[in-house]
C-alpha cells in the first residue's frame, strides 16, 4: 500500500528527463552549423566575393580579338581597284611537332617548296614560325587534311587588285602584315586599315566560344573605303596608248595623265612599264616608283605657254609682237641656243606654234627673271602639288637672283628647271580654267578650284588660241588632231642633263593637249623618256594623247556625230587629205538629198532611208523599234523594203535595206 | 480565449508556391539549355556566314578581274574588235516604240 502511495515527484526526480538537453544540444549543433555556413557564405560572398567573381568570369568568358577588313579602293564609278579577302596562312609550333621529317615531307607536297627548308623551320627552337603566308584555298585545305601535330592554319587578309597592273604605281601595295607600303595604300593607311578590337564572349567547358550576347561581335571594325577620281576605263585607255608610245619608240618609261579641266579630277594616271601590285615582290623597286609625282624632269618646250602667259599678263609682249629668231642659232653668254628650223621673224603666237627656243629665250629676257619666276611660283612650280602621295617631289625652281642670263634664256624654253608631270598638269589646268588655279586631285572631294587668279581670262584665252594653232594650224602638234574637233596643245622635246655635266644626247618627249580647244573639257598630258630614233614630242607623245582623247571621248559619248560632221559647213579639219574631204563631201551630199526627201515622207509609216548612210538608217529604224536586215555591201542605203511611207509590217515580217557604194536612186 | 483556428488554406498555398518554384526552376534550367544550344547554333551559323562571305568576296574579285578593262580589251583585240572611232558611234534617243511610230522621221 505504502508503495502505491509513493509520491509521483519523487519518481521524476530519480528518472532524469534528457529530452530537453538533447533538444538543446541538437539545436546548438544546428545553430553552429548554420552559423558556420553563414560565416562561410559571408567569407565567399563578401570577403572573397570580387576575387571569386573574377575567377568565375575568367572561366566562363573569353576575350576574342578581331581585326577589321581593310577598306576597298574604288574608282569614280564604283569599280573595285583594291579589295582585301580572307585567306589562310600556315604556321608551326615546333615544340608540338612530333615528327619533323614526316611533317616537312607532307608540307612540301601540299605547299610546294623544299622539304629541307620546312624541316629546318620545324626543328627550330622558336615557339612560332611561319611556314607559308597567304596560301590559296586549295593549299590550305591540303594542309588542313595533313592533321600534323604542331602545324596550324590562321586566317589573314590578303590584298588583291582585280585590275592587275591598272594604276599599279598609283595604288601602291600592302605588305603581308596589312600595312600599306607604297602609293595610295601607304598614304591612306590610317583611313583604309580596319580597327583592331577585342570583345568578350562566353566559353564552355571545352573552351569553345559562345556568342550569347552578340552585341560586341556585331561592331563594325572594317576600314573605310577610298573613292578615287580615277575612271578605270579611261585609265585603261591611257595605259594602252602609253604602252604603244613607249614601247613603240623604245623609251625608258613614260607617263600619261587625263584630267577633267573644270574639277581637276584626275581620270587617269598611267605609267609604263606597268607594275602589278598583286605580285609586287617580282618587280624591282624602281618599277613601283610613282614617277609622275616623284620624278622631276626638265619639261622643255611645254613650259613656253607659261612664259608667254606671264609676258602677256605683265604687258611685256602682245601676241602680234615680232621677235627675230636669228635663223636658228643664237648665242647667249657663250652658250648657243638652237631651233629645229632656221626661223627669221616670228610673232609671239608663232613662237609658240613653231616652238622656237630662240624666240622664247628673247621673250624671257624681256620679261625678266623676277617676273618669270613669280609667275612660275604662282603656278605651283617649285613646291608640291599636294597630292596624297608619298615622296611627291617639289621640282627645282631656283631663286631668280641666282639666274644668269643663260639660265633665264634656258628657263624660257623649259630647261634649267624641273617639274613633275603632276606640276605640269596643274599649271596647264590653270591656263584652261581662264587663269584660275585648280588643284588636281585623286580623291573625290578633297580638291578643286583654288580660287587664286594667276592670269587674266583674256591672257589665258589668248594663250589657248596659240595652243590651238599648235595643233590645228601648221604647228608642231599636228599629229594630235581629231577630225570634227578642235584640239589645243603644246609639244615638248627636252634635252636631258648628262651625268657627266651639260646635256647629253637623250631627250624627254612630251605633249600636253586639251579637247575641245574652245571649251576645254579634258587635259591629257603625256611624257616619254628617252625615245629613239625619234625624240620629238609632236611625233612620240602627241599620237598617244590623240588616241587617249578619241577613246575617252568615244567612251563618254562625246565624239562628234558623223552626220552632223558631214553637214557641218567646214567639213573636217585642216589636216584632212583630199580623199577624206571627198568622202565627207559625198556623204554630205547624199545625206542632204535624203533629208530633203525624208521631209516628204508620211509621218506614220516607214521612214525614207534611201541615200542615207547605213548607221543613220539603222538609227531611224531603231527609233521606231525596228532592226532592219542588211543586205549587200557599201556605205549608203540603195533600196529599202517596205518602201517609204508604207505602214510598218506586222507578224514578224522584217524590214530590209540594201547597201551600195553610191546612191542609185534618181 | 482560444487561438484562432487555422484552416488548411495556407497549406494549399504553400504547396502551390512550392510547385511553382519547382516549375520555375525547371523552366530556367530548360531555357538555359536552350540558350546554350542557340549559342552553339549561332556560332556555327556565324562561321558559315563568314566562310560564305569570304568565298563571295573571292568570287567578286575573280569576276572583277575577269571583266577588268585590260583583260576585256585583250579579248577584244583577239576577236578583231577595236575601239569605236570618230563617226562610228550613234547615240540613240530612248523613246517608247508606240510614240515614235507616229512621228515618222
Amino acid at each position: 500500500m505504502s508503495r502505491a502511495k509513493r509520491p509521483v515527484n519523487a519518481d521524476r526526480a530519480r528518472v532524469r528527463d534528457w529530452a530537453g538537453v538533447r533538444m538543446i544540444v541538437v539545436a546548438a549543433a544546428f545553430g553552429l552549423c548554420w552559423l558556420a555556413l553563414w560565416g562561410r557564405a559571408f567569407q565567399v560572398q563578401v570577403l572573397m566575393g570580387d576575387e571569386l567573381a573574377a575567377k568565375a568570369l575568367r572561366q566562363h568568358q573569353a576575350v576574342e580579338m578581331a581585326s577589321g577588313e581593310r577598306g576597298r579602293i574604288l574608282d569614280r564609278n564604283g569599280t573595285v581597284l583594291a579589295k582585301s579577302v580572307v585567306c589562310r596562312s600556315v604556321y608551326a609550333r615546333p615544340l608540338e611537332v612530333e615528327n619533323a621529317d614526316r611533317a616537312a615531307a607532307s608540307l612540301a607536297k601540299a605547299l610546294g617548296g623544299s622539304k629541307a627548308g620546312y624541316r629546318t623551320r620545324l626543328l627550330s627552337r622558336e615557339h612560332f614560325v611561319w611556314l607559308r603566308r597567304q596560301v590559296g584555298d586549295r593549299e590550305a585545305a591540303a594542309v588542313a587534311d595533313l592533321k600534323e601535330p604542331g602545324i596550324h592554319l590562321v586566317d589573314e587578309y590578303r590584298r588583291l587588285y582585280p585590275g592587275g597592273h591598272l594604276a599599279g604605281q598609283l595604288l601602291g601595295f600592302v605588305g603581308l602584315d596589312g600595312v600599306g607600303l607604297e602609293g595610295l595604300e601607304r598614304s591612306f593607311q590610317s583611313r583604309l586599315v580596319g580597327l583592331r578590337t577585342s570583345f568578350t564572349v562566353g566559353r564552355d567547358a571545352s573552351g569553345r566560344h559562345l556568342y550569347l550576347d552578340g552585341e560586341d561581335a556585331g561592331r563594325d571594325v572594317a576600314g573605310t573605303d577610298l573613292a578615287l577620281t580615277l575612271d578605270a576605263e579611261i585609265q585603261c585607255m591611257a595605259e594602252r596608248a602609253l604602252e604603244k608610245a613607249v614601247s613603240g619608240w623604245g623609251g625608258q618609261w613614260g607617263g600619261l595623265m587625263v584630267l577633267d579641266v573644270a574639277s581637276g579630277d584626275v581620270l587617269a594616271w598611267a605609267q609604263y612599264p606597268f607594275f602589278n601590285p598583286n605580285i609586287y615582290g617580282r618587280y624591282a623597286p624602281e618599277t613601283w616608283r610613282n614617277r609622275l609625282a616623284m620624278d622631276a624632269l626638265e619639261p622643255g618646250s611645254t613650259m613656253k605657254p607659261f612664259l608667254v602667259a606671264a609676258a602677256l599678263q605683265d604687258g611685256v609682249v602682245r601676241p602680234g609682237d615680232v621677235f627675230h629668231c636669228e635663223q636658228g642659232e643664237f648665242t647667249v653668254a657663250d652658250k648657243t641656243i638652237r631651233d629645229t628650223h632656221d626661223y627669221g621673224d616670228l610673232t609671239v603666237a608663232e613662237i609658240v606654234k613653231y616652238s622656237s627656243n630662240i624666240g622664247a629665250s628673247k621673250i624671257a629676257e624681256k620679261l625678266g627673271a623676277e617676273r618669270y619666276h613669280a609667275a612660275l611660283s604662282k603656278l605651283g612650280f617649285g613646291r608640291k602639288v599636294g597630292l596624297p602621295l608619298p615622296g611627291e617631289a617639289r621640282g627645282i625652281l631656283r631663286d631668280p637672283g641666282r639666274w644668269y642670263p643663260v639660265d633665264l634664256a634656258a628657263a624660257g624654253f623649259g630647261q634649267g628647271l624641273s617639274a613633275t608631270m603632276a606640276q605640269m598638269a596643274a599649271a596647264y589646268l590653270c591656263l584652261a580654267n581662264d587663269g584660275v588655279l585648280v588643284r588636281p586631285g585623286l580623291v573625290a572631294g578633297d580638291h578643286g578650284r583654288d580660287g587664286r587668279v594667276v592670269f587674266d581670262p583674256a591672257v589665258a584665252r589668248a594663250v589657248m588660241a596659240m595652243l590651238t594653232d599648235v595643233v590645228e594650224a601648221d604647228g608642231t602638234g599636228t599629229q594630235a588632231r581629231i577630225k570634227g574637233l578642235t584640239v589645243a596643245g603644246k609639244t615638248g622635246t627636252a634635252q636631258k642633263a648628262s651625268s657627266k655635266g651639260g646635256y647629253g644626247k637623250h631627250y624627254a618627249a612630251s605633249f600636253a593637249g586639251f579637247v575641245p580647244a574652245d571649251e576645254p573639257a579634258f587635259l591629257v598630258i603625256c611624257m616619254v623618256d628617252e625615245p629613239h630614233p625619234q625624240h620629238y614630242g609632236g611625233v612620240v607623245a602627241a599620237p598617244a594623247v590623240r588616241e587617249t582623247m578619241i577613246n575617252a571621248l568615244a567612251y563618254l559619248g562625246r565624239l562628234p556625230d558623223p552626220s552632223a560632221l558631214a553637214l557641218a559647213p567646214d567639213v573636217g579639219s585642216g589636216d584632212m587629205g583630199a580623199g577624206d574631204r571627198d568622202e565627207a563631201a559625198v556623204e554630205a551630199l547624199a545625206l542632204a538629198g535624203a533629208l530633203a526627201r525624208r521631209t516628204r515622207t508620211s509621218g506614220n509609216g516607214v521612214p525614207d532611208v534611201v541615200g542615207l548612210p547605213l548607221r543613220r538608217a539603222v538609227e531611224m529604224f531603231a527609233q521606231s523599234g525596228r532592226v532592219p536586215d542588211i543586205k549587200g555591201h557599201g556605205r549608203v542605203v540603195a533600196r529599202q523594203e517596205p518602201a517609204a511611207g508604207r505602214s510598218w509590217p506586222k507578224g514578224g515580217v522584217s524590214c530590209v535595206v540594201w547597201l551600195a557604194d553610191i546612191e542609185n536612186r534618181s | 480565449m482560444s487561438a484562432p483556428r487555422r484552416g488548411p488554406g495556407w497549406i494549399w498555398w504553400a504547396s502551390i508556391l512550392a510547385v511553382l518554384a519547382l516549375v520555375l526552376g525547371m523552366a530556367q534550367a530548360w531555357s538555359n539549355i536552350e540558350r546554350m544550344d542557340l549559342a552553339y547554333e549561332l556560332g556555327r551559323q556565324q562561321a558559315m556566314l563568314e566562310q560564305k562571305q569570304a568565298l563571295a568576296d573571292k568570287l567578286e574579285v575573280e569576276r572583277d578581274s575577269l571583266v577588268s578593262a585590260h583583260r576585256l580589251r585583250v579579248r577584244a583585240d583577239a576577236m578583231g574588235l577595236e575601239p569605236a572611232g570618230s563617226g562610228r558611234i550613234r547615240i540613240m534617243e530612248a523613246r517608247p516604240v508606240g510614240a515614235s511610230e507616229g512621228q515618222g522621221s
